[in-house]
């Protein structure tokens, strides 16, 4: 009489332990299968891969239609003898919410400022002696996670003239003349002045 | 013994295959449905994978227009290995003018064409396994002849 | 007893379809990753440095062109030198920054071609007459390409219209092989360009140059006083070609032409290919003999370039053509 009645209270157990464990493991890979579509660089936020993608290729076209004009050497050349810096720079000796007024200076405007985009520029350039040196020209702060880069070099020559504060080409004072220049004659016994890299870090904010 | 009109032994095969019928019909729709959604992965992404290897080919053909002397030009690219749990294969054919990339997955069958731009000089066929895939210029007498792919 | 065993068969094939659940959730897992994977994919760019390698070799030939002018005009004893100079001097600096980015670069001098340049580059400008006080004279013969021609004048010194200065491209001397350059200001500030080409199209622009001072009229460049000329480049909405010497076969020679050389004063400038030739009467030989004078000079150049990182391999030979109509 005991028997038959031990063995149902023993499967009930077990029933209950099967039923259990199948319940179990459907939620348990319900929920693993929800949290592998997690967040990638895709999302939306203020680092996705396509706002990069849209900058770099606004940074790499500014620079290009700058380059084909020749305002980048000038810009390079924008130089205040007297104050030893460019002209009209701050006292830092970099320009921070104004762009110089050079060619150069005004693409960046039109087509960074006007949409809400910051940049640094940097001027990459040698020493005679081999050191690499680094200048700011534009410093508007530190890049954010997303910043791209877009450079371009310029070859300035010894006797390039240095440009006036108004644009037009100043007729006395040469690149290798001018004692308070910036940029040091890297290559004294040849023609060339220096080989400059202007770089431009631009990102949204 | 019992009151039931059935049989025991009826109503337990009955109810056991009914069960069954019903949980083998719900496996049967979940693995179909998984290998359908597979497919369509893995189609989607030999798509992209094909555009980025045409970019690459098409970007080796404007190296070699924009120079007078060509000495050498070539572009590689680390594309995943597997798609999707499959290995895939790339196959570039000329077709006499009118070129195209054709991708084949292996497991499940999948294929994916491509066009190139009319004017890239590719005859003949060149073939590359998923993986690191290099487009490269054939040069003679300082031009491109052929534009050509394979594994690196 | 029977109603027992039926519940404890359905427990087990409840089980067993949890597990073939959970089985197939984990195949779809694989398969949404992959295509999250795909999207990444999708939107990555280029690979790295592979149009910085056209970008760069651009710099390279505007960078060995300037150098080859510097050297034209300032280094005229010895041009090929400095240029030599130059051309290191690109490359080391150009190597150690590109070096620093992942990408090994080489720029070096495979070749020149010499030719001859011809100036007049007298300090304030003088009239552009022969050496022996001729206005109407010939600058050059058997010249089949001239580059980097640009003339620099004032307003004031300008003729009108009355006696416009000019410049000819002349093959034979019949007007059907004749590329005319006039010059002449029309009394309002502006500074009229008409060209004629030997196609029989002809077209006019006017730039005004109210305060410029001294311009240049860049011949070959097609840009005066630093815009865009369309009678020296492209006319009209068809097109057409004016650019210097159009309409004289390629592979012929001509004579390079000045009439009314009195009328207008500046500077000029210009290098002509290694066949032409002059006459001594007319050009002073060597720039110290006073204007106008001819030099040797550099024609062109061959640039060898390299560009390499680990995806991408580009090595060329740059011709660098400086100021060539094209």
């Amino acid at each position: 009489m005991t028997g038959p009645a031990r063995r149902r209270d023993e499967r009930g157990q077990g029933h209950t332990l099967e039923a259990v464990a199948a319940a179990f493991l459907l939620v348990a890979s319900v929920s693993f299968a929800l949290q592998m579509t997690a967040v990638t660089p895709l999302s939306a936020s203020t680092s996705s891969q396509h706002l990069e993608n849209q900058l770099r290729f606004t940074g790499s076209g500014v620079m290009a239609s700058v380059e084909e004009r020749g305002a980048l050497s000038r810009a390079v050349r924008y130089w205040n003898q007297s104050n030893a810096r460019f002209h009209d720079a701050p006292d830092g000796g970099y320009y921070t919410t104004d762009p110089p007024d050079t060619g150069f200076g005004r693409a960046l405007n039109r087509t960074l400022d006007r949409r809400n985009i910051a940049y640094n520029v940097h001027l990459v350039y040698e020493r005679a002696s081999g050191d690499r040196a680094h200048k700011r020209l534009v410093y508007r702060g530190e890049p954010s996670d997303h910043a791209i880069r877009a450079s371009r070099t310029v070859t300035v020559m010894d006797r390039d003239p240095l440009i006036d504060e108004d644009g037009t080409v100043n007729g006395t004072a040469t690149v290798s003349d001018a004692s308070t220049y910036f940029l040091p004659d890297a290559d004294p016994s040849g023609p060339v002045h220096n080989v400059v890299r202007v770089e431009v870090v631009a990102w949204r904010i | 013994m019992t009151e039931r009109a059935t049989s025991t032994t009826l109503s337990y095969v009955l109810t056991l295959s009914v069960a069954t019928i019903l949980v083998s019909g719900l496996i049967f729709a979940g693995s179909t449905f998984v290998e359908d959604r597979r497919e369509q992965v893995v189609r989607q992404e030999l798509q992209v994978i094909g555009e980025h290897l045409a970019t690459n080919v098409e970007q080796v053909d404007r190296y070699a227009d924009a120079t007078d002397t060509l000495r050498a030009a070539s572009l590689e690219q680390t594309f995943p290995s597997r798609v999707t749990g499959t290995t895939y294969d790339a196959i570039l054919r000329g077709n006499g003018g009118d070129p195209t990339l054709t991708l084949t997955a292996s497991d499940p069958a999948v294929t994916v064409e491509v066009d190139l731009a009319d004017g890239v000089p590719i005859t003949g066929e060149t073939f590359a396994d998923g993986g690191t895939i290099a487009a490269t210029c054939q040069i003679s007498g300082g031009n491109c002849d052929r534009i050509v792919i394979e594994n690196a | 007893m029977a109603d027992l065993r039926r519940e404890g068969e359905r427990g087990q094939i409840l089980l067993i379809a949890a597990f073939t659940l959970a089985v197939t959730f984990v195949a779809l897992a694989l398969v949404v990753n992959s295509a999250i994977f795909t999207e990444n994919l999708a939107s990555r760019g280029e690979v790295a440095g592979s149009s910085e390698a056209l970008t760069y070799q651009h710099q390279v030939r505007q960078g060995v062109a300037e150098a080859m002018a510097y050297a034209n005009v300032y280094d005229d004893g010895s041009p090929g030198t400095s240029l030599a100079a130059s051309v290191d001097a690109i490359r080391s600096q150009g190597t150690t920054q590109q070096a620093r980015a992942g990408q090994l670069l080489d720029v070096s001098l495979v070749s020149t071609t010499d030719g001859t340049r011809i100036a007049d580059n007298a300090s304030g400008g003088s009239q552009f007459l022969s050496a022996g006080g001729l206005q109407e004279w010939n600058l050059a013969k058997n010249v089949d390409r001239t580059r980097n021609l640009v003339v620099t004048t004032r307003y004031g010194d300008l003729p009108t219209s009355g006696t416009p200065f000019r410049l000819e491209a002349n093959r034979t001397g019949t007007l059907t092989d004749i590329w005319t350059l006039s010059v002449w200001r029309d009394g309002s500030d502006n500074v009229v360009v008409d060209v004629d080409t030997a196609d029989g199209d002809t077209a006019q622009c006017r730039v005004d140059v109210a305060g410029a001072g001294e311009f240049d009229i860049d011949v070959t460049g097609g840009v005066v006083a630093g815009e865009r000329c369309h009678a020296l480049t492209r006319d009209g909405t068809a097109g057409t070609p004016m650019w210097f010497a159009t309409g004289i076969p390629s592979g012929s020679t001509y004579r390079i032409d000045v009439a009314n050389g009195h009328a207008i004063a500046g500077n000029y400038s210009m290098v002509v290919a290694p066949r032409a030739s002059w006459n001594s009467t007319t050009l002073t030989n060597g720039e110290t003999s006073g204007p106008p004078f001819r030099t040797d000079a550099l024609y062109g150049a061959t640039v060898a370039y390299v560009y390499r990182t680990s995806q991408v391999t580009y090595e060329t030979e740059i011709e660098v053509r400086p100021g060539e109509a094209p």
